[in-house]
């Protein structure tokens, strides 16, 4: 009897409890929905802007909290931010808020170049205008200008008219020289204080029995990273082939792919699980941003155990922007990517995204100084169609064996 | 399971019937309609050979992984739950370390399985140790197997705890031997535990994802639900290749189902084969008491095999930022407890509907055989098919029809506890129900008829007779699914918003920004919590069979 008045209690208890921390949970929802500052009142009457941007922009340390209080401040209004998971799922957000006629967000931050042709239809074009620190954008980057070998992420400012870029990184893989050392059998030492012999210096030396089962790479299918191996790699085969073999490149590349499949461990799903594997020392190189080598320095890695390598061929770029979406653009919408471009904004672009600031002339933390500049910089397709055939080639060489 | 009050089986038709269409039919629905509004949903479509080949892989990794667990599962199950050397608690813990792993999250699975096979892990210092063995075909088949075999065990051990034990006895003393023993005594008391154990092991294999993408090295390894998971994921929605993909999972994952309940429900109607249930477990009697509790302690010993693996990721617990996850641990345990109890509600719901269903047995024939030998109802095992649905349906494909479905009632961009709940109720009910469906198929109908011919009232027979047996299998079905709730991420990352991320999502979002040893550390911690809950529900029911 006695036991049993214990289970009922207990039972009721939980029940209780449960049903307190959701009362706690709603309320508390309820208080602070529509704000993304802590503190947001319940009839706040300011214009309110709708941002939509994915999770690391607003979590805590991302760039999202160091710079809508600012805006809010700026333009006496309120910003709520909306993360719709990562890059790629934006996309389908977009979409799906467009198919049910009520747009809810008038901006959007964090499309790459190849997210931004995807999401054309549902974003807004410029015309004439344009953000009043446009021309301060680096020639690079900038859509209307001229990148190294002429691209300019995608060809011509008509094909981007509607983004705003910025901040920027390079593609690159990174090394862990400890990992390296233990393989070639030496120390670590001699391979940190000069030009490192193990590392690879081109794409080709990836080809090599040195690096087999040596990569950490993400699958192309679920990530930016991972699709932009594959078009990186794809530019530089073709590149490679002249003459003759230019006709047949379509099945060199299968034939590429499907010879290279035994260079990598594994294909990661996205940038952070195969990270995780390369700090877990499960490979000495993982295909990353050359800037991940700065989180590093700023976090205590004063050997420099983890270098970015970059290759004779060039590096791929990633240009991230923001943009306007249509159906719902306002005035505030406008200023918010002014916003962007500011000081107050790009400075803080290096240690909250971890890329460099699109602004000409924003200082540079040391660690970012310290960073390998890559000679050549290399544009990828950022086209549909063109992705959609390399990812083709891509899985017909590695998954046809 | 049959109530014998009315009142209450309407509720539970009506509460199964509001479940089904609104949490399955609606959902499922709405993303089927989408894809067949782009007239896609062909035959020649449905032959697609690149799904084809993905189809095979994934029956292949399937067939394996299941039929590994099946071997190793049934002989444990059994001899943890083989009667005359119970010891009480001790068979009661090894019963609840069987049941542990299945509360893993699958992202320690896979950081544990990276630690023990990876370039720098456990194994890799032993001589002779190949590292082929990691990221590839041979890694999933292994972590699948060591995640499933304890989930079979338990099924079995479960249902073994009512074996006969005179009748094992008798057979012994007229000269039978293990084998005999078993096909005649063992078998058909645990065939259908063991039967469904696998049926489900096979959908969680068929539909694996998170170990497959961590340990599969890429393609050509990959399962259906990773293939889909690129067509919904990544940049624009690739509806109708979801769904080709959604649809050949539930073709591979149900079909065991319903073969294991059609020929169950064809073994009821001829009422033959079939052991009568006893009313209470076998209790240990006149066994030694020293080798009672040398075997007794043995079993929770091996039980525990399979979950210590996972504890190498507790070495990881020191780098916690314990200041910064009160708040989703709050909404990690409000999720889990709202899904365990719709699950487990919605479970015993669906099987007073399907009793209802289900012909009058004749008295006097106790456990569920039929006797009505004019003929059965089809309805009964075609619901028990129908209400296993969800487990064959693709998380991806059921969280995309609520969006389509409820988008125009709730803002799936301001996020939704009630939609989260939803869906991992959804997700989570056919696990409860199997949990539950061999309990049920064991109702004492001769006790409650003679307590009611006593004078007892429903609630007083359903007290004394029935309640003692449930008790533990509904403690230990809201253990299970509490603690997959709080490790399920791809529910969550439908409806959550800034104020609603659950300690899931917080490991990703950590690992997206490079915090890899906090991430790390909160995941060892959601592997304490999964278990924690799972034996806090479970410690009132150890020991109370064996």
């Amino acid at each position: 009897m006695r036991r049993r008045a214990l289970v009922a209690f207990l039972s009721v208890a939980t029940v209780s409890g449960l049903v307190a921390l959701t009362a706690r949970l709603d309320g508390w929802f309820r208080w602070t929905r529509g704000s993304a500052t802590p503190g947001g009142l319940v009839g706040d009457r300011r214009q309110e802007l709708v941002v939509y941007t994915y999770d690391g922009f607003v979590a805590k340390g991302g760039l999202g909290p160091e710079i809508f209080p600012l805006f809010e401040k700026r333009c006496d209004c309120r910003v709520r931010a909306l993360p719709v998971g990562d890059g790629q799922q934006i996309l389908a957000r977009l979409q799906l808020d467009f198919e049910r006629g009520t747009p809810v967000a008038q901006v959007v931050i964090g499309l790459d170049q190849p997210a931004f042709n995807r999401a054309r239809p549902w974003l807004k074009r410029w015309g004439g205008w344009r953000p009043s620190a446009w021309r301060r954008i680096r020639r690079e980057v900038r859509p209307d200008g001229a990148g190294e070998d002429g691209g300019s992420d995608g060809g011509g400012d008509g094909d981007k008219d509607g983004f705003l870029p910025y901040d920027y990184g390079f593609f690159a893989f990174m090394a862990d020289t400890r990992h390296l050392a233990r393989q070639a059998g030496t120390s670590a030492g001699a391979l940190s204080g000069m030009p490192p012999p193990a590392f690879p210096r081109s794409f080709r030396d990836l080809l090599g029995p040195s690096w087999k089962r040596g990569l950490l790479l993400e699958d192309p299918r679920t990530s930016t990273p991972g699709l932009a191996f594959v078009l990186y790699a794809d530019a530089i085969q073709t590149r490679a082939l002249t003459g003759e073999s230019a006709a047949k490149k379509t099945p060199d590349l299968r034939a590429f792919w499907r010879g290279f499949r035994g260079q990598w461990l594994t294909l990661a799903p996205g940038w952070d699980q195969a990270y995780g594997l390369f700090l877990g020392e499960q490979a000495p190189l993982v295909w990353s941003y050359t800037t991940s080598q700065a989180y590093h320095e700023e976090h205590g890695d004063l050997t420099h155990r983890y270098r970015a390598v970059l290759f004779d061929e060039g590096q791929p770029i990633q240009v991230e922007g923001a943009a306007l979406i249509r159906g719902s653009e306002s005035v505030l919408a406008r200023r918010f990517l002014d916003f962007l471009l500011s000081r107050e904004v790009q400075e803080r672009i290096p240690l909250h995204s971890w890329m460099y600031p699109v602004r000409e002339a924003t200082t540079l933390p040391a660690s970012f100084e310290h960073l390998p500049y890559p000679k050549k910089v290399i544009h990828l397709p950022s086209d549909p169609a063109t992705i959609a055939a390399a990812l083709r080639r891509w899985s017909g060489g590695v998954e046809g064996g | 399971m049959r109530t014998g009050n009315r009142s209450i089986t309407g509720l539970a038709i009506g509460w199964v019937g509001i479940f089904w269409v609104f949490c399955v039919v609606v959902p499922v629905g709405a993303v089927l309609a989408r894809a067949a509004s782009a007239h896609l949903l062909s035959p020649a479509a449905f032959l697609d050979p690149t799904v084809l080949a993905i189809a095979e892989v994934t029956l292949g990794q399937a067939l394996l992984s299941a039929g590994l667990s099946a071997l190793l599962g049934l002989p444990l199950g059994l001899w943890i739950a083989s009667p005359g050397r119970r010891t009480g608690a001790a068979d009661g813990w090894a019963r609840f370390l069987l049941a542990l792993p299945f509360g893993v999250p699958t992202i320690v699975a896979g950081m544990t399985w990276v630690a023990l096979l990876g370039r720098s892990g456990l194994l890799a210092h032993l001589p002779g140790w190949s590292p082929g063995w990691a990221y590839g075909f041979k890694a999933v088949v292994l972590a699948h197997v060591v995640l499933n075999v304890p989930w079979i065990a338990l099924q079995v051990s479960e249902a073994g705890l009512y074996l006969p034990r005179a009748q094992l006895e008798a057979a012994e003393t007229l000269g039978a031997g293990w084998g005999r023993r078993f096909l005649a005594v063992s078998w058909p008391q645990v065939r259908w535990a063991f039967l469904s154990g696998c049926a489900q092991t096979w959908a969680f294999c068929a539909m694996s994802f998170a170990l497959v993408l961590v340990l599969g090295g890429g393609p050509p390894v990959q399962t259906l639900e990773t293939a889909l998971y690129s067509r919904v994921r990544y940049g624009t929605l690739d509806l109708p290749g979801a769904v080709l993909c959604a649809c050949w999972e539930m073709l591979i994952t149900l079909l065991p189902w319903a073969l294991v309940v059609f020929f169950q429900s064809r073994r009821l109607a001829s009422g033959s084969g079939e052991q009568p249930a006893q009313w209470a477990p076998e209790t240990d009697v006149g066994t030694p008491r020293g080798k009672g509790v040398l075997t007794g302690g043995l079993r929770p010993a091996v039980a525990a095999l399979f979950f210590v693996p996972y504890l190498i990721v507790l070495g990881r617990l020191s780098a916690l930022p314990v200041a910064e996850i009160g708040h989703a641990l709050e909404v990690s345990l409000v999720l889990a407890g709202w899904s365990a109890l719709g699950a487990v509600l919605t479970a015993i719901a669906a099987l007073i509907a399907i009793g209802a269903l289900e012909r009058p047995r004749s008295p006097g024939f106790a456990g569920g055989a039929g006797g009505d030998r004019r003929g059965r109802s089809w309805l009964a095992p075609a619901a028990s098919v129908l209400l296993s649905l969800p487990s064959g349906i693709s998380i991806l494909v059921l969280g995309l029809g609520f969006w389509l479905a409820y988008g125009h009632w709730i803002d799936p961009f301001a996020g939704s506890l009630w939609a989260m709940v939803a869906l991992q109720a959804t997700l989570f009910f056919p696990v409860a129900f199997r949990y539950l469906w061999p309990v049920a198929h064991q109702a004492q109908m001769s006790l409650l008829e003679a307590a009611a011919t006593l004078g007892a009232t429903p609630y007083q027979a359903f007290s004394e007779v029935e309640w003692p047996r449930w008790r533990g299998p509904i403690l230990g079905a809201l253990a299970l699914v509490a603690g997959a709730s709080l490790g399920e991420l791809a529910a969550v990352s439908f409806f959550y918003n800034e104020k609603l991320v659950p300690l899931p999502l917080l490991i990703s979002r950590w690992m997206s920004q490079y915090r890899f040893s906090e991430a790390e550390a909160l995941a060892a911690l959601l592997l304490l919590l999964s278990a924690g809950v799972m034996a806090g529900v479970r410690v009132g029911s150890i020991g109370q069979r064996g």
